[in-house]
């Protein structure tokens, strides 16, 4: 039998007298006294006192399970149990007498609605997103799936503060190879990862090769895209209190599909698929293009562009490659600066770096309208990429190529294009392929780059990702 | 230390890109030459823009020298910027030089891998001087304009097309000769004009030059249609002037080589499926009508073709490519290096047969 008021002062004592950390007795039938104690910022108060008094009547008739309801469970009092239960947002109920505790399953943490995640819209179809919270993100995904075989896992990483990892595929569909690897990595973790806060820790633990600079996961906010991920048999990674989900393995071209693209018609989607497949080329060799003609292969040059290209570019005092690099920064550091600013100022900055800027820059000549252009149409189309990661990976990636144009021109386009090329095809993501169906090359499923099928077509499910060919 | 070394040695690596780095802005782009003169004293010029605005103004730098590459030297002398012929579109090169030996004065475009064989070789009647500097303004740069000048003529099929690269396969050609365009000035304000098909026998110009009606029919039968053939005749009967104009469909020609003792005898037949574009009394519809028509252009269109072999055999300048058709399916007639001599000799035929296929108008 514990002594009850030394009881409360000892809990007490061990939640550091926190103010927000409540330990109250009360009458109960079957031990007299018990002591009820929560984290009153985790919990709502009156649902805490709906089960007591479920509990009460239970206990009046004397049932035999009275202790069992849908929210609550018996076990042996352990003080230590008892701690980290609470810690979590349970509610525990300790029985005095019969040395036993009865936890509540309903902490009450603050989450956001599902609202569309304003980095990842698209025009039509389901405008919701994933909050805060892993029930209601592993609820917006069962909503969509109502199948039996999506299975859910747990895993707790951390020593001291642990923090949940969840991951989900379809049984039917997902590759064995993969969640072999993905469990390999993920038990590696358990005793090194520690305080995961930022979504991206998780990312460098699985990935193969964290230093590359294309992502190897793919991650989202969006349900709709989980779902499309899943059916082609990919393993989804959410940690408990994030809205990113992240999905793996993935190929270079999982990143260039959008949802939009099936709530579009079979024509609109594939050539919106194909606008972001070619985006990747203006993106990443467009400035490095216009260095190495001005500065080796002014030939190629039409004799229609040659005379205005050249008179501009004969009154700029620097190099091609400054010109350019000039440009660049200064787009990067508006883009930066309007993703800093709160949303109320973000005009300002579109007005200053886009009109002042851009604008002023020419005509005080300091770089030439050409570079402007080029660096200004290279930036658009590296956001039409429907994956933050791969978006930012893409800007960097140009400045390796500037550089090696404006050394040797196009021949340092080639072989930065060559090793470009021999890095993808090294690239796995969970042991798969990255670069499929390149490398591997596997023709038929090629058309899925650039094209959108007739979604009725496919009785089995639609896969971009299936080196061997083997799933039905 | 080491690895001091090593970083220098990996970083010289990069360097060496800076050794074939031509920077675009520092350069003035030539788009059109002029060569007057002959080796030993020759004048070349050297058109540039130097300003975008519309209308375009550009400078002409003129340089003598004994060589072309001396000429060209000089006029380097006079610009800050260093010149540079990657964008050249036209050579323009006057009548008389050409008639001493075009390829010694275009030798120069051939060596340097920067050039581009692409350019147009024009001969020009009198100074190079007067097509540079032209009194009119145009909002095109003048290496744009004669490209574009000359680019017209070809898709008309007036021309075949030339360039550098075509120039010197006609000069070393034994078994086809040169036409290259010719142009004049013309009007108060002398602006350029397309005067015919200048004639070439081997690498020298002749000096006599096909009109613009032989120079198509020479096109058609040497290289085929362009895109399209334009043509109009006019019918001068009983003091009643008809006009007959046409674009032609298609041009098929059967070529048969016979002989007969010496005399070597190349017929053509030709077929020429024709759209009528002008013809005032109409009433194609009827048949007599119809033939009467396709009659009157045969025989014009044969005349012009007697006509314009018979100024090719007087300067035995084989631009149409007899000698190519011979020497290759009848060796037996063909004799090394003496081809010219027996081009001037060859009896040439040509039978046309045209056929209304359109009418041209609505009924």
């Amino acid at each position: 039998m514990l002594q009850l008021e030394s009881m409360v002062e000892k809990l007490k004592a061990t939640f550091y007298n926190s103010v927000d950390f409540v330990a109250r007795e009360i009458s109960f039938p079957t031990d007299q006294y018990a002591i009820l104690c929560y984290y009153s910022s985790m919990v709502n108060a009156k649902d805490v006192q709906d089960i007591v008094n479920v509990l009460k009547v239970q206990t009046t008739f004397n049932e035999k399970d009275w202790d069992a309801t849908t929210a609550s469970q018996k076990e042996n009092y352990n003080l230590e149990k008892l701690v980290e239960y609470v810690c979590q947002g349970y509610t525990v109920l300790l029985l005095l007498n019969s040395q036993q505790m009865i936890r509540f399953t309903m902490p009450n943490l603050p989450h956001r609605s599902p609202d569309e995640p304003t980095n990842e819209a698209i025009l039509r179809g389901a405008h919701e997103g994933f909050v805060e919270d892993i029930d209601v993100n592993l609820g917006l995904i069962r909503k969509r799936m109502r199948v039996p075989d999506l299975i859910v896992k747990k895993i707790t990483v951390g020593t001291e503060n642990k923090a949940e990892v969840y991951y989900f595929y379809l049984a039917r569909f997902a590759n064995q190879n993969n969640l072999a690897d993905l469990e390999r990595k993920l038990e590696k973790m358990k005793e090194k990862a520690n305080g995961l806060y930022a979504s991206g820790q998780l990312n460098d633990f699985i990935e193969d090769s964290p230093y590359s600079p294309f992502p190897q996961i793919m991650n989202t906010e969006r349900p709709d895209r989980i779902f499309a991920n899943l059916t082609e048999g990919k393993i989804v990674l959410m940690t408990d209190y994030s809205p990113t989900a992240f999905v793996a393995p993935v190929t270079l071209f999982s990143f260039y599909q959008s949802p939009d693209d099936f709530n579009s018609r079979v024509i609109v989607g594939s050539f919106y698929r194909m606008v972001r497949v070619v985006s990747f080329l203006t993106a990443v060799y467009l400035p490095a293009f216009y260095i190495a003609i001005v500065s080796f292969h002014y030939e190629i040059l039409p004799i229609e562009l040659s005379k205005k290209l050249q008179l501009d570019i004969s009154e700029i005092p620097f190099h091609p490659l400054v010109e350019a690099l000039i440009v660049e920064i200064i787009i990067e550091l508006i883009r930066e600066a309007s993703v800093r600013l709160p949303k109320s100022l973000v005009q300002t900055i579109g007005i200053v770096g886009g009109l002042v800027v851009g604008d002023v820059i020419v005509s005080a000549g300091l770089v030439s309208n050409m570079v402007v252009i080029v660096v200004a149409l290279t930036a658009i189309s590296s956001y039409v990429v429907p994956s933050v990661e791969l978006n930012t990976s893409i800007r960097v990636l140009r400045f390796p190529f500037m550089f090696a144009a404006s050394l040797f021109g196009f021949f340092g386009i080639v072989i930065g294009l060559l090793l470009l090329n021999i890095h993808l095809c090294n690239l796995n993501s969970l042991k798969s392929p990255y670069f499929f169906p390149l490398v591997p090359f596997t023709p038929n499923k090629m058309g899925q780059i650039l094209f959108r099928g007739k979604h009725t077509k496919s009785t089995a499910q639609p896969s971009s990702f299936d080196p061997e060919g083997k799933k039905i | 230390m080491h690895k001091m070394i090593f970083f220098l040695l990996i970083g010289s690596l990069f360097l060496s890109g800076c050794w074939d780095q031509r920077l675009y802005k520092e350069l003035s782009v030539i788009s059109v030459v002029g060569i007057d003169g002959y080796i030993g004293d020759i004048r070349g010029y050297y058109a540039y823009p130097s300003s975008s605005s519309d209308p375009t103004k550009y400078i002409v730098l003129e340089g003598v020298g004994k060589t072309l590459r001396e000429a060209r030297i000089n006029a380097n002398k006079k610009t800050e910027q260093t010149m540079d012929t990657a964008e050249l579109t036209t050579v323009l090169v006057s009548e008389e030089s050409a008639k001493k030996d075009l390829y010694d004065l275009l030798d120069v475009y051939y060596r340097s891998a920067q050039n581009p064989m692409t350019a147009k070789v024009v001969i020009t009647e009198g100074s190079t001087k007067d097509f540079l500097e032209l009194k009119e303004s145009f909002p095109k740069e003048i290496g744009e304009y004669y490209l574009d000048f000359i680019e017209s003529f070809e898709q008309a099929t007036i021309y075949p097309t030339t360039s550098l690269q075509l120039a010197a396969t006609g000069m070393f050609s034994e078994g086809r000769d040169l036409g290259l365009p010719y142009l004049k000035t013309s009007g108060e304000k002398k602006l350029p004009e397309a005067e015919g098909m200048a004639l070439f026998n081997e690498k020298k110009y002749t000096g006599v030059h096909l009109s613009l009606r032989e120079s198509t029919f020479a096109t058609l039968l040497g290289f085929g249609k362009s895109k399209i053939v334009e043509l109009a005749y006019l019918v001068d009967k009983n003091e009643r002037k008809t006009s007959v104009g046409f674009n032609v469909i298609n041009f098929k020609k059967k070529m048969k080589i016979t002989q007969n003792g010496d005399q070597i005898k190349v017929q053509y037949k030709v077929d020429m499926p024709i759209i009528m574009t002008e013809y005032p009394p109409d009433n194609l519809d009827r048949r007599k009508r119809r033939e009467k028509v396709e009659k009157f252009i045969e025989g014009r269109v044969e005349k012009d073709i007697a006509r314009m072999f018979k100024k090719c055999q007087e300067v035995s300048s084989d631009v149409v490519g007899i000698g190519e058709e011979i020497r290759a399916y009848h060796p037996q007639l063909w004799k090394e290096g003496k081809w010219k001599e027996v081009y001037k000799d060859i009896k040439i035929e040509a039978k046309v047969n045209v056929d209304i296929v359109r009418s041209g108008s609505i009924r």
